[in-house]
């Protein structure tokens, strides 16, 4: 191992790169630096990000105003929009993109690609990732990936159409609809590409976490935003590969004239080849294998951000560490064994439906946990109400609404009437869309300072939360009356059925509200791009936090630290530790007499929750300690 | 890119060649059982049975002994290992759904 | 210091960070990740394998044929009964090219360039000689028996393609296209980066290096194809 470059320690992983001049390529565009590469998910997944919201508000507009024109529709959309009409062939294919966009490219890559690649060097104390160059290869595919998806919007036939978790015989068969042809095609070679992505990056950030740790960097020491990107690249890893077989597959039904998941489709509707033998729902198992992982691939990070974000900014030690961590891990296990709940109407086999209703409710038990743990977090805090914090909670707020008609929905009797109507759309739409935009954004605000060195503008990030926060409750609340109601998702419009057309104001309601928080991303993006030029400048630890990426300098230097590796000698959340001279503690300060990182700081007792309000009444330390032995695992 | 940290490898036994030979000789020994197994035993869902659980000792030796695990320290094992868990679960619900689609056809 | 407390501040600071929990370097580690979403790959698969193959149950029309009925040639030894022999000799070659890589990998812990680099050759060449025999056992089913099959529509269909084929229904052909066929790109990617490793060592830059852990990353890979190739020499073929 080599020795002469004075920041090259005790972890293996070519530093070569940051010792000769850096061109324009190789620091900007080619780069290998995890905070660059960090950067380049973000801007892509807002770009992304920005397209999926304005489709959202393209058919949003259709919903509610079935009939009239908007000339400007042409101007945009060409001969989709002829007359100012949406094409419904192109409604499909909105509906499409937009999920595509948002579940995969903005939150599975943007989220927890921009994050991961950010933090963990930073947190668990490393020069880089394990591999920076499978680290730029994973960014450079999603690139691709992002690039061919937007490709396929302008190819003839319109791009995929069927839906986001494109099922076949409508992705299977050419010609089924217009939006099956070239459009599907690339849809599934942009995904296989996103899958490449996925893979090389949750290869990196397992590996960079179990082996690069600095030294006192204890598993149980992790900042749980670790924990949870951990968690989510293992998740990631054994899901999307499923993904990879399910459309290798497809694309063989689609192009080779295969039968795997087409049965009895006589010849002259399979481009002249009869179609026997396969099954459809075979596809669905496979693709929700990936699918109901990918809900918490999406969740975790943001859930993750949270912790940190919460306990940072309410000045406490996060609530239940130890019950955070096994509710992670508890989580991460059932999302793998309960992906049928998306299937109950397919026609599978029941006695399987028993086993998934069984399992996604057993769910609510380690969501709770972590709910409660938040709250109990905040409870008594010294709330520093920063946009990060707000954020923060609505993510809190968006996990409880959201989650609680999962408990709906997770019933198969229950199932079989809400199944595919708008109350699922608002289900997913608030516990997993919203909640993890919440925890994305929340994680911007956080660490921009981090990532850019300067600070965001506040008045504008609190317009910006409140706009949204309101917008998306207006949003998607009334839309649990309509699915109620029996309003199917992904139809044109809902005015050709009679029954449906007392739903034509609380449309145009919905319809209103996703227009202004459409602005109020306007408002942010301005906020982010503005902020990164003129923005104030930053002082090295903006949030008086504990963790280790605030003890790096403000300027941005491959690997990280210019000296050594700082050593750890305690968890991340000594917060308001009584007796303790500022209301913090870095991770990297050892306690007096502790000189092995491997040791345990000093056993101060502290009861965080009354650490800010020493008149406390004995009867709340008493509910609190039996909450703490509820949900804490109380750590002594 | 290819220096090692210090680490200190858990050394596989000094008869590591005896063992890698050994080793060949069961993986060829089991393949030739599964042979005659297939033309004596008749077919049915024991046999079918029997053959997966062959296959799964053929998998331990060379995961264990070809591919180093048996001498890797215990977590790496339980690290790999484990998610299988998860394929199990997916192969036998998967085969029910198999079978429930001849049943409804 | 006695040697069982040293054991014990080892075991102690294994989780604690400062190095790998595992003694594995992160090339290795990396490759082990990589292999277990890989063998997750394989498992779809197989699962679809399953899930069709048990869905063709008790189904008279089109039964699921018998291996034995159709893998049952041997080169040279035109129009005999001989059934799963050809398998068994390729199973034969791949297992025997892993045990020339473990002892490449082995003889690399000894730093005996040599050995390396000879055995890394045989390893090589079993890689090849399984892929000719894969492509032998290709064509025989892509061509199929003389007689054929009379399909419902009055066509004669001999042997196999992915739209139908004369053995059974659709999805045996589709399915063993498919499988193998991911099998086989693994053992050609495989022979491709051994062969890359091999120039390698003769070059020496593992010498200059110091280890061969190189070797023994490649050498997980191409376990890890033999490893696969016993489950779908069982689902396959035995059962």
């Amino acid at each position: 191992m080599s020795n002469q470059h004075s920041h090259n320690d005790d972890h293996g992983h070519h530093d070569a790169h940051g010792h000769h001049e850096e061109t324009f390529i190789s620091k900007y565009v080619f780069s290998m630096d995890h905070k660059m590469i960090a950067k380049q998910f973000l801007i892509t997944g807002i770009i992304m990000g920005t397209l999926g919201m304005a489709m959202s508000l393209i058919f949003r507009l259709q919903l509610a105003f079935p009939d009239m024109k908007f000339p400007f529709l042409e101007t945009i959309l060409g001969h989709w929009g002829k007359d100012g009409k949406l094409d419904p062939n192109f409604y499909l294919a909105l509906i499409t993109i937009h999920g595509t966009i948002m579940v995969f490219y903005v939150l599975t890559a943007g989220l927890s690609g921009t994050f991961s690649n950010l933090l963990i060097p930073l947190q668990v104390g490393a020069r880089d990732m394990a591999s920076p160059f499978l680290n730029m290869l994973s960014y450079w595919f999603f690139f691709m990936s992002s690039c061919v998806l937007c490709v396929s919007l302008f190819v003839e036939g319109g791009p995929a159409s069927a839906g986001w978790t494109v099922y076949p015989p409508l992705s299977a068969l050419p010609k089924a609809i217009p939006g099956s042809g070239t459009g599907m095609t690339l849809w599934l070679v942009a995904i296989i590409l996103f899958i490449a992505s996925a893979l090389l990056g949750g290869v990196n950030y397992i590996t960079t976490v179990l082996n690069m740790r600095t030294k006192g960097m204890k598993m149980t020491r992790l900042p749980l935003t670790i924990w949870a990107f951990l968690i989510t690249a293992v998740l990631g890893l054994l899901s999307f590969p499923v993904l990879l077989g399910a459309g290798l597959l497809l694309i063989f039904d689609r192009s080779f004239g295969t039968s795997f998941y087409l049965a009895d489709i006589p010849a002259d509707l399979a481009g002249g080849i009869e179609r026997v033998g396969g099954s459809p729902i075979l596809y669905q198992h496979l693709f929700w294998f990936l699918g109901h992982p990918e809900v918490y691939i999406i969740l975790l990070p943001a859930l993750g951000i949270t912790s940190e974000v919460i306990a940072t900014q309410s000045r406490k030690p996060i609530f239940g560490y130890r019950a955070m961590i096994g509710s992670i891990l508890a989580i991460a296990v059932l999302s793998f064994i309960v992906w049928g709940h998306h299937m109950f109407i397919t026609g599978m086999n029941p006695f399987l439906g028993s086993v998934f209703v069984l399992g996604t409710l057993i769910i609510a038990v380690p969501s709770a946990v972590k709910t409660f743990n938040y709250i109990a977090t905040l409870w008594k805090g010294n709330l520093h109400l920063t946009p990060a914090l707000l954020f923060a909670i609505g993510l809190v707020s968006f996990f409880i609404s959201g989650g609680l008609t999962g408990l709906f929905l997770g019933n198969a009797a229950l199932d079989i009437n809400l199944h595919d109507t708008y109350f699922v759309v608002a289900h997913f739409h608030l516990v997993m869309g919203s909640a993890a935009i919440f925890g994305m954004m929340s994680g911007i605000y956080h660490w921009f300072p981090k990532m850019f060195g300067k600070m965001m503008n506040n008045t504008l990030g609190y317009a910006h939360f409140w706009l949204t926060f309101i917008s998306a409750y207006c949003v998607f609340f009334p839309m649990h009356f309509m699915g109620l109601a029996g309003v199917p998702r992904r139809y044109y419009a809902n005015t050709a059925y009679d029954q449906f057309n007392v739903f034509v104001d609380m449309n145009i309601f919905i319809t209103i509200a996703a227009i202004v928080g459409g602005i109020a991303q306007l408002f942010f993006i301005y906020n982010f791009f503005n902020s990164i030029i003129r923005g104030k400048k930053t002082v090295q630890n903006p949030w008086k936090s504990n963790t280790l990426e605030w003890t790096a300098p403000v300027e941005k230097i491959h690997g990280n630290w210019p000296g050594e590796i700082p050593h750890v000698y305690r968890w991340a959340y000594d917060y308001s530790k009584p007796g303790a001279d500022d209301d913090f503690i870095p991770q990297n300060i050892p306690d007096e007499g502790q000189t092995d990182p491997l040791d345990e700081p000093n056993a101060t007792v502290f009861e965080h929750s009354h650490s800010h309000s020493p008149e406390a009444s004995q009867k709340e330390v008493v509910m609190f300690s039996g909450l703490k032995k509820l949900f804490g695992f109380a750590k002594s | 890119m290819e220096h090692t940290e210090h680490l200190e490898h858990t050394e596989p036994p000094k008869d590591m060649k005896a063992q890698i030979w050994k080793t060949f000789w069961i993986l060829l020994g089991f393949t030739i059982v599964d042979i005659g197994l297939y033309f004596i035993l008749p077919s049915n869902m024991g046999k079918n049975i029997l053959f997966i659980f062959l296959g799964v000792v053929k998998a331990y030796f060379i995961v264990g002994v070809f591919m180093h695990m048996k001498f890797e320290r215990k977590w790496l094992p339980y690290l790999i290992v484990t998610p299988m868990v998860l394929v199990i679960y997916l192969i036998t619900l998967m085969i029910i759904e198999g079978g429930y689609t001849s049943f409804v056809r | 210091m006695s040697n069982a407390t040293t054991l014990t501040a080892e075991k102690k600071g294994i989780w604690g960070g400062g190095r790998s929990p595992f003694s594995v370097s992160y090339g290795k580690l990396m490759m082990w990740v990589f292999l277990l979403s890989d063998a997750f790959t394989f498992s779809s698969l197989l699962v679809a394998y399953g899930f069709i193959r048990y869905s063709f149950h008790g189904n008279t029309v089109t039964p699921w044929p018998s291996p034995d009925h159709v893998f049952n040639h041997f080169p040279f030894l035109h129009g005999m009964h001989l059934p799963l022999m050809f398998v068994s000799l390729m199973t034969f070659i791949l297992i025997f090219s892993s045990v020339t890589m473990v002892l490449a990998v082995e003889a690399g812990h000894r730093m005996a360039k040599k050995e390396v680099a000879n055995y890394m050759l045989l390893t090589i060449l079993g890689g090849i000689g399984f892929l000719s025999c894969q492509a032998w056992e290709w064509t025989q089913f892509i061509t199929g028996t003389h007689e054929g099959k009379e399909l419902f529509n009055g066509i004669i269909m001999h042997g196999a393609n992915l739209h139908s084929n004369e053995y059974g229904p659709t999805a045996f052909g589709d399915l063993f296209f498919i499988v193998t066929g991911f099998h086989g790109f693994h053992v050609f990617s495989g022979v491709m980066i051994n062969i890359t490793i091999y120039l390698n060592v003769v070059a020496g830059t593992y010498e200059k290096r110091g280890h061969y852990e190189m070797v023994e990353k490649v050498g997980l890979y191409w376990h890890f194809v033999d490893l696969v190739w016993v489950f779908v020499f069982t689902f396959y073929y035995l059962i």
